[in-house]
């Protein structure tokens, strides 16, 4: 045994999917099965956006080595590696198994956590403003306030939102309705010496008539958006300050 | 009696009482006038939301309001930290004069529930700016607005009580629907003869000389000098009249108009003695006030403007014709009720 771990140093090497999930900044990604990447079906059309795609998916699922290429091709080789593991990355989220996978992403809080003071952070999930590739960077979206954050890490900020896909996280939420929060009514009032500004006030009694009726009619059509998942949180109505 | 304590002075000087409503506090009960036992009813803040802000001063931040239950427009001034004891004397003051005419009605009084922070309410006056207001006056406008703006503090003083800050930023007039209201209470107080009172009170170019020359003992008269800079400076075209560069200076240019030997005469007088800052003051000959009037004014002046405030712009404020006094000046002859 002890052997086993002096020697293991020199020729121990790590899978090309565990080294890269490794690397800081890829926490994002989960992890894509070796047969879901080897079935050629899966990767459909992803010849036009990375040269040497054979080569490449046998980088990635270990079947042959970097070292084994030419040296002057291996950075580009592992460069384009990495963005077909992304692009793999963006079909194998929709499928049941990587739902999954980044449902136990989403419960742990990989990726991190809504920053507004109402949602009382609220796991969030990532998602793409486009599915082409090099258009536009991977943004955060929270099911509690249903809105678009940019993610915190500037290692984050920078990946591709096409690795993650516009789908991701409506898609996300098909699969497990029970994760849909229960959505919280509570807004900021904005107010200058306790004093409520009447422009804004106005306008929010206005939504606040609006959801009412709303709500009423869909009470009468037999649907309760009360206290259930996609619904709000029936807030007893504050007393009076005094 | 009083409620600020005579405090010794260095010089003796010559005391000074009220001409009219001197004892106008003695026939009242004592709640009216003693604001440290005012217990202030604090409504909620809920009822009002802010429009916009109109302007912030010393003491406080104002904005356009909207009172939701009544559906109409408020003024909103939230005071910023002050002494509990001059909010009190702020609110007991206007709670005393609300009926009086052209006197800014308080209508609520509303406090924010964690800082403690007092608003306070008033009606609303659709104010134009006097800089752009003023100069667009008739003679008759003029005199409208003067003689309406004497009625606030006649009325005022009968009640006891002095305002201290009369300037044209403390008169809103709605030219419109022709209504003046005087505002800003904050520095008004209550007259009880003999008392001393701070003389770091009013606004530079409308401070009384008996506030520069450091005489306490000064009454409701204090606000007919500010009356008189503000009619002067209306009627001249010449705003501020009295254009002091300091407090110091602001003597100083009150004496190029009044002359030295008025003011000596003051001083001899109230047996006061300049202090060391006005060494230098120099000698002046009275300006006659005719020499004030050019192109550009004459068509404001007249033979009833110059003997009025010949008889407001006095250094002895005993001197000066009192509110209503001033109201009974032929001046207002064309714009006074005839009843």
């Amino acid at each position: 045994m002890a052997d086993y771990i002096t020697d293991s140093s020199s020729d121990f090497t790590e899978y090309w999917i565990d080294l890269f999930l490794g690397i800081k900044g890829n926490e994002y990604f989960c992890d894509i099965d070796d047969e879901y990447i080897r079935d050629r079906f899966n990767l459909t059309g992803l010849n036009q956006e990375v040269s040497k795609l054979p080569t490449l998916i046998d980088i990635i699922t270990d079947l042959i080595d970097l070292d084994s290429q030419p040296e002057d091709q291996r950075d580009t080789l592992e460069h384009n590696a990495r963005i077909l593991y992304g692009l793999i990355h963006a079909r194998y989220i929709l499928t049941s198994r990587g739902l999954n996978k980044m449902f136990e992403k989403f419960r742990n809080g990989d990726f991190g956590y809504c920053p507004r003071i109402n949602c009382q952070l609220h796991p969030l999930l990532p998602i793409g403003l486009n599915d082409s590739p090099r258009v536009a960077s991977v943004k955060l979206y929270c099911a509690k306030c249903e809105d678009l954050f940019n993610p915190k890490s500037n290692r984050h900020a920078v990946i591709d939102g096409a690795y993650f896909g516009t789908s991701f996280p409506a898609m996300f939420f098909q699969n497990f309705p029970n994760a849909i929060p229960i959505h919280s009514k509570e807004t900021y009032v904005p107010r200058v010496f306790g004093f409520k500004l009447h422009e804004y006030s106005q306008l929010n009694r206005w939504r606040h008539l609006q959801r009412m009726k709303l709500e009423s009619r869909l009470v009468k059509s037999g649907i309760n958006v009360s206290n259930v998942n996609g619904g709000f949180i029936e807030v007893e109505q504050r007393q009076e300050e005094r | 009696m009083s409620l600020q304590p005579q405090q010794q002075r260095h010089h003796q000087s010559v005391t000074s009482i009220s001409k009219v409503y001197a004892d106008v506090l003695a026939s009242k009960p004592q709640a009216y006038y003693d604001y440290d036992d005012l217990n202030i009813k604090w409504n909620s803040q809920e009822n009002y939301e802010i429009i916009k802000k109109l302007g912030r001063g010393k003491y406080s931040e104002v904005f356009l309001g909207i009172d939701l239950i009544k559906r109409n427009k408020v003024v909103i001034k939230v005071l910023k930290p002050v002494k509990r004891k001059k909010i009190k004397r702020e609110i007991s003051i206007l709670s005393n004069l609300v009926d009086g005419p052209n006197i800014i009605k308080l209508l609520d009084v509303v406090r924010e529930p964690q800082s403690k922070t007092p608003g306070l309410i008033f009606e609303y006056v659709n104010n134009i700016d006097f800089r752009s207001l003023y100069p667009t006056f008739t003679d008759y406008d003029i005199r409208f607005y003067m003689y309406e703006l004497l009625r606030a503090l006649d009325y005022s003083h009968s009640m006891g009580i002095m305002h201290r800050d009369v300037k044209p930023h403390n008169v809103m007039i709605d030219h419109e629907k022709k209504i003046l209201r005087l505002i800003d209470w904050g520095l008004a107080e209550y007259y009880h003869p003999g008392t001393e009172y701070n003389v770091r009170v009013a606004s530079r170019y409308f401070k009384g000389p008996e506030l520069l020359v450091d005489f306490r003992l000064y009454d409701y008269s204090l606000d007919l000098w500010s009356f008189g800079c503000m009619l002067a400076s209306m009627v001249f075209i010449k705003e501020p009249f009295f254009h002091g560069k300091s407090n110091t200076d602001q003597l100083v240019q009150i004496v190029r108009v009044l002359g030295s030997n008025s003011l000596n005469k003051y001083l001899t007088k109230y047996n006061l003695t300049l202090s060391d800052e006005y060494e230098d003051i120099g000698y002046y000959n009275r300006r006659p006030w005719e020499r004030f009037v050019n192109d550009n004014n004459q068509h404001l002046v007249s033979n009833e403007f110059l003997d009025f405030i010949d008889k407001l712009l006095r250094y002895d404020h005993q001197e000066r014709l009192t509110a209503k006094e001033a109201m009974n000046h032929p001046y207002f002859d064309p714009v006074r009720p005839k009843n």
